[in-house]
């Protein structure tokens, strides 16, 4: 082979592997965790001010109950960090006892409201605010135990699987900007079918779901 | 009131040396060198005077060991401003004749506790009259305002401090108590919300305007069953523990405070839940029916029987009655009579839970006031305007019984107190909110914090 010709080689059999290997970083970056990547997130994290958070859970999850998001500002502003200008006029940035507990209240309060929300707009036929991918009261995720149902049935719980998955990644991407590890689809559907198990109900499910992000460290601090 | 003898919100030279001494200390606590000193005096146990600079798990666990007895501090803050002629300094002898007062005054009868001649009360208070009578009692009269404008004034008596002309705001006396004790809730704030400063990062009060604090205490998932609650809870466990592992040494130290705090929520929800629930009986004794902040009062016995804090704060609004104050002022008043009256019942009849062998009235100081009075005379709408003074009834635990303090004129201005009884009114005799907060200090063994508020005290209280 002329030298011209090994020059050639060289240079497709590169582009060749460069390709492979881009291909395979990208899907593993599409399916697997940060923690497989072996990334860490070395920044340093501050709590979300309360204004941060009111304007967050209006246009991640289109919220727009008034009576709450007043409520959020003037009963809740300085536990969550917040300057009134009469009794705080310095921003705490160290999360206290309180501040959990309001995270808490506010995360479940408003886990609630945006699901039965959903649950309402689903009724009248409505398009829905952050329930998107779907049917809220019905989708649930496919259990062992379906295999013994009929085929027909099977399929249509594997609809609402593929469902259920792709609103649990529309979460986690409207909340916290990242679709869901592996590891964290797994502790989400265990407790979306512990729920479903013990309250009989998909809703109460999406409930227990969303607070879990709501009430969560990395939502709360940015 | 200016008495003519100074010029109106003149501060002394002493006065502004004091406040900035104490502004640059409570500023400069928790940052730069002094900080740090006093952050490890805090831990190596420094005594009364330093404000504990722990951390907030620190702080818990502190809070958890510590579970002797200690004394434990009541706040109530009329907000508006109380008609102190209703209350505890009535009208009568010259007052009845020299047309200084409003005539209506004239015809109520007052009374006192059988044993306590001392403690005259208007047709206001009359019904916490078996209140004073069972615990000791002293009313402060004659309280100095400088500027009877709400926030300023209601800023001086909860603070001690003014807050003209400042950058920072100064903690409430009740904070600054609440700072040294930590712990969850070191401080509980009812009803609306009181100064932190820079208390706020040291030991944050659980706080609630209006009726928010049953739910704040209330489990996430609470309607569901039990086992619901508990997969909630170990899935959030799991989520933050997979997030908290995909972080390098500088995240995980920036959220260290956060994952602190957390190890509080479970505590509270498990001490707190259920726990300040008012059922139908409290709610009769607490007469809600007619008042639905009077149950705070409920709230804060319940708070301090199942010794959830040692300190409390609980403000009350609808004070400034501008208008009609014979069908605004007065009710409102005989509401916060009753509720005391029963508040006080309640401490007697419960045994601290921290000493047994006495009764949360014995162990409990509670202090009742409001940013200044009102005028003699009414306005034009039957109401009653702003007066340039203040008062407080101090009631329990290392209170002097039978007694009132400092006073006010036959036509209704404030006097000074030489400690035995009123006298012309002088920069040494005037007692005033940074006196009365200073002697509160004292009285907690917060001496040297007590001395940057004011070097005076006001003498006969405790």
């Amino acid at each position: 082979m002329s030298p011209r010709n090994l020059v050639w080689v060289l240079c497709i059999g590169g582009i060749i592997v460069g390709c492979q290997v881009a291909e395979g970083l990208l899907s593993k970056k599409q399916g697997t965790t940060y923690q497989a990547e072996g990334i860490r997130i070395n920044k340093t994290f501050g709590l979300m001010t309360p204004e941060q958070f009111v304007e967050n859970i209006k246009s991640s999850l289109n919220f727009d109950d008034e009576y709450l998001l007043e409520s959020i500002m003037s009963d809740h502003l300085l536990a969550l960090g917040g300057v009134d200008f009469r009794t705080v006029k310095q921003r705490s940035h160290i999360p206290s006892g309180q501040s959990q507990l309001t995270i808490h209240r506010l995360a479940w309060e408003i886990a609630q409201k945006v699901v039965e929300t959903d649950v309402i707009l689903e009724g009248k036929k409505e398009p829905p605010r952050a329930f998107t991918e779907v049917t809220i009261a019905v989708d649930r995720p496919y259990l062992p135990d379906d295999i013994r149902l009929p085929p027909e049935i099977q399929f249509s719980i594997k609809q609402g699987d593929r469902r259920y998955h792709a609103q649990l990644n529309e979460l986690y991407w409207r909340l916290l900007s990242r679709p869901p590890s592996d590891a964290e689809v797994e502790n989400m559907t265990k407790l979306f079918i512990q729920t479903l198990a013990s309250e009989n109900s998909a809703v109460a499910s999406w409930k227990a779901v969303l607070f879990v992000l709501l009430a969560s460290m990395e939502y709360w601090n940015i | 009131m200016n008495d003519g003898t100074k010029k109106p919100y003149h501060p002394s030279r002493r006065q502004l040396l004091q406040t900035f001494a104490a502004t640059s200390a409570l500023g400069t606590l928790h940052r730069g060198p002094w900080g740090a000193l006093i952050r490890a005096a805090s831990m190596a146990g420094a005594g009364a005077g330093t404000m504990g600079g722990l951390d907030i798990g620190t702080q818990s666990a502190q809070a958890a060991e510590e579970r002797g007895p200690v004394p434990r501090l009541v706040l109530i803050f009329l907000d508006g401003g109380w008609n102190n002629y209703f209350a505890i300094d009535p009208v009568y002898g010259k007052r009845l004749t020299n047309g200084a007062f409003e005539s209506v005054f004239a015809s109520h009868t007052l009374r006192a506790p059988p044993s306590k001649p001392n403690l005259l009360t208007g047709i206001g208070f009359q019904d916490a009259l078996p209140a004073f009578d069972s615990i000791p009692t002293v009313f402060v009269n004659g309280l100095n305002v400088e500027i009877a404008a709400h926030d300023a004034a209601a800023n001086y008596l909860l603070t001690g401090r003014s807050a003209i002309g400042r950058t920072l705001t100064e903690p409430a006396v009740t904070a600054v108590i609440a700072t040294k004790r930590g712990g969850l809730a070191s401080h509980l704030v009812l009803g609306g919300s009181v100064p932190l400063g820079e208390t706020i990062q040291i030991a944050a009060p659980l706080m609630t305007t209006g009726n928010a604090l049953g739910g704040l205490l209330t489990p996430p998932g609470s309607q569901f069953k039990e086992e619901t609650r508990q997969a909630l809870e170990e899935a959030l466990s799991a989520h933050n523990q997979v997030f908290f592992s995909s972080l390098g040494d500088k995240a995980i130290a920036s959220l260290q405070a956060f994952v602190d705090s957390q190890k509080d929520v479970s505590n509270a929800f498990k001490n707190f839940a259920n726990k300040l629930n008012l059922d139908d009986e409290m709610k009769t004794r607490y007469d809600v029916a007619s008042n639905g902040n009077m149950g705070d009062f409920a709230a804060a016995w319940l708070a301090l029987k199942h010794d959830l804090t040692t300190i409390v704060s609980i403000r009350f609004g609808g004070f400034d009655t501008h208008t009609n104050e014979l069908n605004s002022q007065l009710p409102l008043q005989r509401q916060v009579a009753l509720a005391l009256n029963a508040f006080v019942a309640d401490l007697r009849a419960t045994p601290d839970p921290r000493d047994p062998q006495n009764s949360l009235a014995d162990t409990t100081t509670i202090v009742l006031t409001s940013e200044f009075t009102r005028t003699a005379k009414f306005n034009d709408t039957a109401g009653t305007d702003h007066q340039n003074s203040a008062s407080a009834i101090i009631m329990g635990r290392g209170v002097r019984d039978n007694r009132l303090i400092g006073g006010t004129s036959e036509t209704g201005e404030v006097m000074g107190w030489d400690g035995e009884k009123p006298v012309t009114k002088t920069e040494e005799t005037m007692i005033d909110g940074s006196t009365l907060v200073a002697t509160l200090l004292d009285q907690f063994g917060l001496g040297e914090v007590a001395n940057q508020v004011s070097s005076r005290r006001i003498r006969g209280i405790f």
